[in-house]
């Protein structure tokens, strides 16, 4: 997860700083939170009572 | 739009939320506990409410679609990193409950104060955050200002709006306190995500959809890439969005809401629903302020491009008095929650210390005359109107992010002391409040990245120079990784 929100940082201003449109920097960063989320989601399930 | 239309609106907002807030009075004790933290007995779905209404305000449904107008897509990246931010309640969310339930802490700053065996290292972290949290507060205030007199074109004024906030706020913490408020948020959230997301379709809708809509922003130079049109640079990027990853441990009135689920059950309810609001909310703000680039050429203010949509012909008038309700109402609901946590530990961190033999019926006392004077220092900055609401929120929070090291440290680094806390806090407090008070850009980085290096750098090295109460530390953090029921202990 650290490497994916260390991406959010980087790829936007790197390999998508000249995409101006929805498949760039919008797509990519709704993308990486949703895999985040989901893992946040996952791990969740191992906590205990 | 015409006032009267408004004004029914909220007096029916008022109406409602006012039986919600007195229906929630039922089955409390009245101690200390239950006022602050609902009993530690809050179930999960009304928790996953409260917590995305505390978090997600004005700010979000005023300041992110302004910022989105004045900056484009990057607004989008810098809320979905705090949303991702959520991945510390993996570490901290079990750990917090856990010594909440043994110990019987009310307030974040009691934590490090009994953690750290210094009752100044509790009252130092408590008065800090009054200091960030108060301005945050204020900024909902204004929030609320803007959407009503943008709304009414000027006919309600921005005064009417905030004074209406305020006693609104102190209303729902004083009449049952965090049940109250997590009741009215709970409300609010439901009303709000649903007419929100409505807006967010009719829109699009009425732009073509979204290929019609996405076509005509990729027109716009800039607007959807980053640094795009030269508002979100890096620098300004990353000083925005660092406050907001560790919002949760950093803010209390959020770190607070971790003490009050019943079970580890209802925790985990609560972060689910928070991701999905989370989501669902940021979306719809990054759209709102998208749709206002492509209708409104010259605003007065970025913050205005909401209330600009809104008032608008894209949107029906009645489901524009729904969400303009539901904003107010988050706004609200983040101001009384703030209220509800500085009191909470003006009582118990900084009064209680000094009065070691007041009852739990003194303190509650004296919490609830606390509220109104932290109403009233909200509404006092409010009316200063001093920034966008987005980069005030922002330099709140950039003042908080002091308290991570220590609270990292609570429960990681065993060597950690009480000097180190109250130098960090203090000296790298100072520093977030000169160069935001100046404008100066150290290095080009904004005051949170220096308040957090600063921080940790202090904490480290003072806490190594001085003696640490070891022993508490090992039950400290014994406690907040033990796998059994949390049994309390005494203190």
């Amino acid at each position: 997860m650290g490497v994916i929100i260390v991406l959010m940082y980087a790829v936007p201003y790197t390999l998508l700083r000249d995409i101006d449109a929805w498949y760039g920097s919008f797509l990519f960063w709704t993308a990486s939170t949703l895999v985040v989320l989901g893992i946040v989601a996952i791990l969740s399930f191992e906590w205990k009572d | 739009m015409d006032p009267l239309w408004i004004w029914t609106g909220v007096a029916i907002y008022v109406a409602v939320a006012l039986l919600a807030a007195v229906a929630s009075r039922s089955g409390g004790s009245g101690d200390m506990s239950d006022y602050f933290l609902g009993g530690r007995k809050m179930g999960g779905f009304v928790s996953a409410m409260s917590y995305s209404a505390t978090t997600y305000s004005a700010f979000m449904m005023i300041g992110l679609a302004g910022l989105t107008y004045a900056g484009g897509v990057g607004a989008l990246g810098f809320e979905l990193l705090y949303l991702c931010g959520v991945v510390l309640i993996l570490i901290f969310g079990p750990r917090f409950w856990r010594v909440g339930k043994t110990y019987g802490y009310v307030t974040p700053s009691e934590m490090l104060g009994h953690r750290y065996s210094s009752r100044a290292a509790g009252a130092t972290t408590a008065i800090a955050s009054c200091v960030f949290l108060i301005p945050y507060a204020a900024v909902q205030l204004a929030g609320v200002g803007y959407l009503l007199s943008g709304m009414s074109g000027g006919a309600i004024s921005f005064t009417a709006g905030t004074t209406l906030a305020a006693g609104l706020a102190l209303a729902f913490a004083l009449i049952a306190g965090l049940r109250s408020v997590a009741w009215t948020d709970s409300l609010q959230s439901i009303i709000m995500v649903v007419s929100a997301s409505l807006v967010v379709i009719l829109v699009i809708t009425q732009l073509g959809g979204l290929g019609s809509f996405f076509g005509d922003l990729a027109a716009e130079p800039g607007v959807l890439s980053v640094p795009g049109t030269g508002y979100f640079t890096f620098s300004t990027f990353l000083a925005l969005t660092l406050p907001w990853v560790f919002f949760m441990i950093s803010n209390p009135q959020v770190s607070q809401r971790l003490y009050t689920p019943a079970s580890m059950r209802d925790m985990r309810r609560m972060l689910l629903g928070f991701m999905v609001f989370g989501f669902i909310y940021t979306m719809i703000s990054v759209i709102w302020g998208l749709a206002a680039i492509l209708e409104f050429d010259e605003l007065s203010s970025p913050d205005q491009a909401t209330p600009a949509l809104l008032s608008s012909d894209l949107v029906p008038v009645p489901l524009a008095i729904i969400v303009m309700i539901g904003i107010m109402a988050a706004a609200v609901s983040t101001i009384d929650s703030i209220m509800l946590t500085l009191s909470s530990m003006v009582t118990r961190d900084v009064y209680r210390p000094a009065h070691r033999g007041a009852t739990e019926r003194t303190q509650l006392l004296l919490g609830r005359l606390v509220l109104p004077v932290i109403a009233g220092l909200a509404y006092w900055f409010a009316h200063l109107q001093l920034d966008l609401i987005a980069v005030l929120s922002v330099s709140a929070s950039a003042g908080l992010l002091v308290m991570v090291p220590p609270t990292i440290g609570a429960f990681f680094w065993s060597r950690g002391t009480a000097a180190g806390v109250i130098v960090s806090v203090t000296v790298a407090g100072t520093l977030v409040l000169v160069l935001e008070y100046t404008g100066y850009l150290l290095l080009g980085q904004g005051s949170g990245v220096w308040g957090l290096i600063v921080s940790t750098a202090l904490f480290v090295v003072v806490s190594l120079l001085t003696s640490a109460r070891t022993q508490r530390a090992r039950e400290f953090i014994a406690a907040s990784r033990s796998r059994r029921e949390p049994v309390p202990l005494p203190r």
